[in-house]
């Protein structure tokens, strides 16, 4: 089948269509524009939000990178292996998000020992976890979340290495480190920063977390939203919807650019 | 052959149709919606819907839902209503009533005369009155129990994490009352001299609670030692909570409403199932189930002793709680709620 240039369009009209119209439709009804923004949620509220997206977002590029770097290694060897380990990384997706916040409220409090109400956290586990309904807990549970997916993102960045310049670097002489630093890394740089805006447009708008680890103290802009549906004032919340969307648009256009990039670099044209 | 085939599928799709398209005035079941909870909810399926079927043969369905106000007012301004009675807390009645998402009753109950004034409304009838009271673990603090709000607040000789609602509702009440307000002064409410208070207890609250059912295991667990909780929750699990107590003192009741969400295609059977829930032994039964107080007086006196000290409108309890000023808060709660979250991000 020959490549039009025309084809995307029917399915960028569907999604717009299905996606964009009725949230858009929405939105505009309710009026709520940002100029009112800071009557409803203070910009403390926006910093925090996206300070805590991009500590996740870091955080859980960092844990992944490694786990991403072994699953490449494997699969030059075996895919099996490779395969064994995704499933393993990629399990919690499965499980689901409610879940795997009831799991961590169960495991946090388990550190707090007998002494629960005094605020106590007792025994040596409470010298690595953080106790439950804090900031700390909130950042790794959030952190925990991503990590699947930066790993997935990160092992697809690196398998589209050309093998054949792996291949050349270690016929020339390049050592593990060599590898890494200079073929490995430069090379992933840009999967690396699509992975981490994925992250990030997700952490964002995140609220189950915040709500379920941080005991209400943590509200992140989705909790917030939330609190304004479940009061009826749509205004309010679609103000500070639209607002969070706004705020968000330069790094639509990172992504966009990032993704063309890429699209040259894989396909050359 | 073929025209066969195609005359049965014609044939069986319009059967279909007619069966989907009945009557409305003789409908084969109402979906009424009540709180979560479990226990609530059954509550409800024992002292009043099974009772409604057996006396009318109109099935009821029970479904739960969160008190999620927007929810409700996106399905009734979607025209696709599925519910044909919602329980609904006053300030969601009274908003509800200003946005016109609710239908008018058809049916008014048979003994209005022992409603408690302002009970019955035009778009709705209150169900019972539930109240958010103080509960704390009995172990927490030694020797002395809490009574007061002002003990809430007093972290000196109550120490301990705190639990409080995520909702300014309520909260600022208490805040007054733990200040000295008497609770015949506490309306128009001084918001200014509440936040100042609040204030104070904001480094000692370890959890806002969005969920009924928080307090219940906060306290359970240990997690906090003093929380506000729902009296009903508390109620419905007292065998397993033999370290919690509570206190009606300062507590503060609101009502719950029956509405007919407008779009509902059974305003005829929904106006009737409304009036046989609200008759006095219905709501004694369901009371006894429950632990919430039934807004008709005759119901109080059909309760059975036992249950009575956990009822918010006996004479022992009600002088000594509060009802929340449902118009003050529809005047004021958009912007307590855009205050409250500024409050709480500080």
């Amino acid at each position: 089948m020959q490549w039009h240039r025309g084809m995307p369009l029917a399915p960028l009209l569907a999604v717009v269509a299905v996606f964009w119209l009725p949230v858009a439709a929405w939105l505009i009804k309710y009026g709520g524009w940002p100029s009112s923004l800071m009557h409803y949620a203070p910009a403390r509220v926006f910093v925090n939000n996206f300070v805590f997206a991009s500590l996740a977002t870091c955080a859980s590029m960092v844990i992944a990178f490694p786990l991403a770097l072994s699953g490449w290694h494997l699969s030059r060897r075996s895919r099996t292996a490779t395969a064994v380990l995704t499933g393993l990384v990629a399990w919690p997706l499965v499980v689901g998000l409610l879940a795997r916040n009831y799991s961590w409220i169960a495991l946090l409090q388990l550190a707090e020992g007998p002494a629960g109400y005094a605020g106590v956290q007792t025994g040596l586990i409470a010298l690595v976890m953080p106790g439950l309904y804090t900031k700390t807990a909130v950042l790794v549970v959030l952190t925990y979340v991503f990590v699947p997916i930066a790993y997935i993102c990160l092992l697809q960045g690196l398998m589209w290495i050309p093998a054949v310049q792996i291949e050349s670097a270690t016929l020339l002489g390049a050592g593990k480190w060599q590898l890494l630093r200079r073929i490995l890394l430069p090379l992933s740089t840009r999967s690396a920063g699509l992975a981490a805006l994925l992250i990030f447009f997700s952490a964002a708008g995140y609220f189950v977390t915040p709500a379920m680890i941080g005991g209400g103290k943590y509200d992140m802009l989705g909790n917030i939203v939330l609190s304004y549906v479940g009061l009826g004032d749509f205004r309010a919340a679609s103000a500070v919807s639209v607002g969070l969307l706004i705020a968000l648009v330069p790094l639509y256009f990172v992504a966009a650019w990032l993704i063309v990039l890429l699209r040259r670099r894989l396909i050359g044209g | 052959m073929r025209r066969i085939v195609m005359m049965l599928c014609v044939s069986s799709v319009v059967a279909i149709a007619g069966c989907a398209a009945k009557p409305p005035s003789q409908p084969e079941s109402l979906t009424v919606v009540s709180y979560g909870g479990g226990a609530y909810q059954e509550s409800h399926i024992e002292a009043l819907f099974q009772p409604y079927t057996q006396a009318t043969g109109t099935k009821v369905n029970s479904v739960v839902w969160d008190a999620n106000y927007g929810r409700l007012k996106a399905m009734v301004e979607s025209g696709d209503v599925p519910w044909d009675v919602v329980e609904v807390t006053s300030a969601q009645y009274q908003r509800g009533i200003d946005e016109g998402i609710y239908e008018r009753l058809l049916e008014r109950p048979a003994d209005a005369s022992d409603f408690r004034p302002g009970t019955i409304g035009e778009y709705g009838v209150a169900n019972v009155y539930w109240g958010t009271v103080l509960a704390f673990r009995k172990d927490a603090f030694r020797g002395v129990t809490p009574e007061t709000w002002r003990d809430f607040w007093d972290v000196t000789r109550f120490p301990g994490p705190r639990a409080l609602y995520d909702d300014p509702r309520g909260n600022l009440e208490f805040a007054l009352l733990a200040d000295g307000v008497p609770k015949t002064e506490l309306y128009p409410l001084d918001v200014e001299r509440a936040f100042r208070k609040l204030e104070e207890i904001k480094p000692h609250v370890r959890v806002w609670w969005s969920d009924g059912t928080q307090p219940v295991q906060l306290l359970k667990t240990g997690a906090v030692a003093m929380s506000s909780a729902w009296n009903g929750r508390l109620f419905a699990v007292r065998s397993e909570l033999e370290d919690v107590g509570y206190v009606w003192d300062g507590a503060a009741l609101e009502l719950d409403w029956w509405v007919i969400p407008k779009g509902s295609g059974h305003v005829e059977a929904s106006s009737r199932f409304i009036a046989f829930a609200s008759s006095a032994d219905r709501l004694a039964r369901q009371a006894e189930l429950i632990g919430y107080g039934p807004v008709n007086r005759r119901a109080v006196r059909l309760i059975d002793s036992h249950v009575l000290v956990h009822i918010p409108t006996t004479q022992t309890n009600w002088p000594r709680t509060f009802v929340v000023d449902a118009s003050w808060w529809r005047d004021h709660e958009d912007e307590m709620k855009a205050r409250w979250i500024a409050w709480k991000a500080q």
